[in-house]
């Protein structure tokens, strides 16, 4: 599995779990738009749990320019 | 994209109709969470909204569109706040002397946020559930020519309701901040004082003597939070009650944000907290953050606000 699908699959446990959605299936492209329950608080609560899965921290100012699945895929493969 | 919200009837509820489009004109980006927020709502909820909106125009009157972004600055600083509870598992602050510091002393970051916790009242439903339950039950089942007091009156919006009560006595408010208690006059000069003359004074609760007058209804509605010795105020606020009083509190549970100190973990702890201060719990109830079941809100360590009417035992 390459690099990037791996980070796919352990954000995808992450977004289930703190969404309550077992059956969410997420993408790059997935956006708080089509993901429910995504707000900007969840937002939150994903970055506090990609943090210790991939034991980083974030700036705020990158916290707070999430639009996407993808930028969070980008802040992690950095 | 129309301004105009797709869930309020703006011929029943003309003032909360035209609050929402002042705030998605201002802040499109809230508009998905509000609308949420409204599919949520009952027919007795939009009818207490649309009370709450003509309350708070009358408040903001030209400040309308500085105070809809005020909600939007308030929304920034939670998130900031939110991100170091999630990380440390506590508030920021610890102490008084550093919210009045960092916080309390900053007279333009305090009007934002004051700004922005005024909309709160309709946006985030567990603030208007709180508002439903301290008029429904709590003010309704007070007994005749109630004698009233509210500590940390703020935005005005509780004492007015005791305020134009037909049956209430004397109504007082007190604030350890002299600014907070010239706001408080401000919104009831303009909501109007129903022919009463409400006692807005300046007072530290911690400071009060023994023999203080004597209250039948103590509302203490999102003041514990702020403060660093918490069980000490609920011992004083005993001591201000009369036999038969009875004392709102309204509490937030796992709710950072940048002047709160006193963490609550669980509704439950909010309970023991007023019980241990000598009070028998007549009615408690919680209320979760908006868009989200009780469930959810336990299993992830949301908000909760906590409403508790208790007597002295």
């Amino acid at each position: 599995m390459d690099k990037q699908a791996d980070i796919v699959v352990r954000l995808q446990t992450i977004f289930r779990e703190e969404l309550d959605l077992p059956n969410l299936q997420i993408s790059s492209h997935s956006t708080p738009d089509d993901v429910d329950g995504w707000d900007s608080l969840a937002t939150i609560r994903i970055v506090a749990a990609v943090e210790r899965e991939f034991d980083r921290e974030f700036e705020a100012a990158q916290i707070e320019s999430i639009r996407s699945v993808g930028d969070l895929i980008s802040m992690i493969a950095v | 994209m129309s301004t105009a919200s797709s869930l309020i009837d703006e011929q029943r509820f003309p003032q909360l109709a035209s609050l929402m489009r002042t705030q998605y004109e201002r802040t499109p980006a809230h508009r998905n969470y509000l609308e949420t927020r409204f599919s949520h709502a009952s027919a007795e909820d939009f009818t207490t909204l649309e009370e709450l909106a003509s309350q708070i125009r009358q408040i903001a009157g030209p400040r309308l569109g500085e105070i809809c972004d005020g909600y939007d600055f308030i929304c920034k600083i939670v998130r900031e706040e939110e991100i170091f509870f999630r990380r440390k598992g506590r508030y920021r602050l610890q102490t008084f002397e550093e919210a009045n510091r960092l916080v309390y002393s900053d007279t333009e970051y305090m009007g934002r946020y004051m700004d922005g916790l005024l909309l709160t009242q309709i946006y985030w439903s567990n603030h208007t559930a709180c508002y439903q339950f301290y008029r429904n039950v709590f003010l309704k089942q007070a007994p005749a020519s109630y004698d009233y007091l509210e500590i940390g009156p703020g935005h005005g919006l509780l004492i007015y309701q005791a305020l134009k009560d037909e049956r209430s006595g004397s109504v007082k408010g007190w604030d350890v901040s002299k600014a907070s208690i010239g706001q408080t006059w401000d919104a009831l000069t303009v909501m109007g004082m129903s022919g009463k003359k409400p006692e807005l004074v300046l007072q530290d609760l911690y400071a009060v003597p023994d023999d203080s007058a004597k209250f039948d209804c103590l509302t203490f509605s999102e003041v514990l939070e702020h403060l660093e010795d918490p069980k000490g105020a609920l011992v004083k606020l005993r001591s201000l009650l009369k036999p038969a009083g009875r004392l709102f509190v309204n509490v937030p549970i796992n709710s950072p944000a940048p002047d709160h100190l006193y963490l609550l973990r669980s509704p439950e702890e909010a309970v023991d907290a007023v019980r241990a201060a000598g009070f028998e719990i007549e009615r408690a109830e919680f209320f979760p953050m908006t868009n989200h079941t009780m469930e959810q809100a336990r299993k992830h360590k949301l908000t909760i606000s906590a409403c508790i009417i208790a007597r002295p035992n």
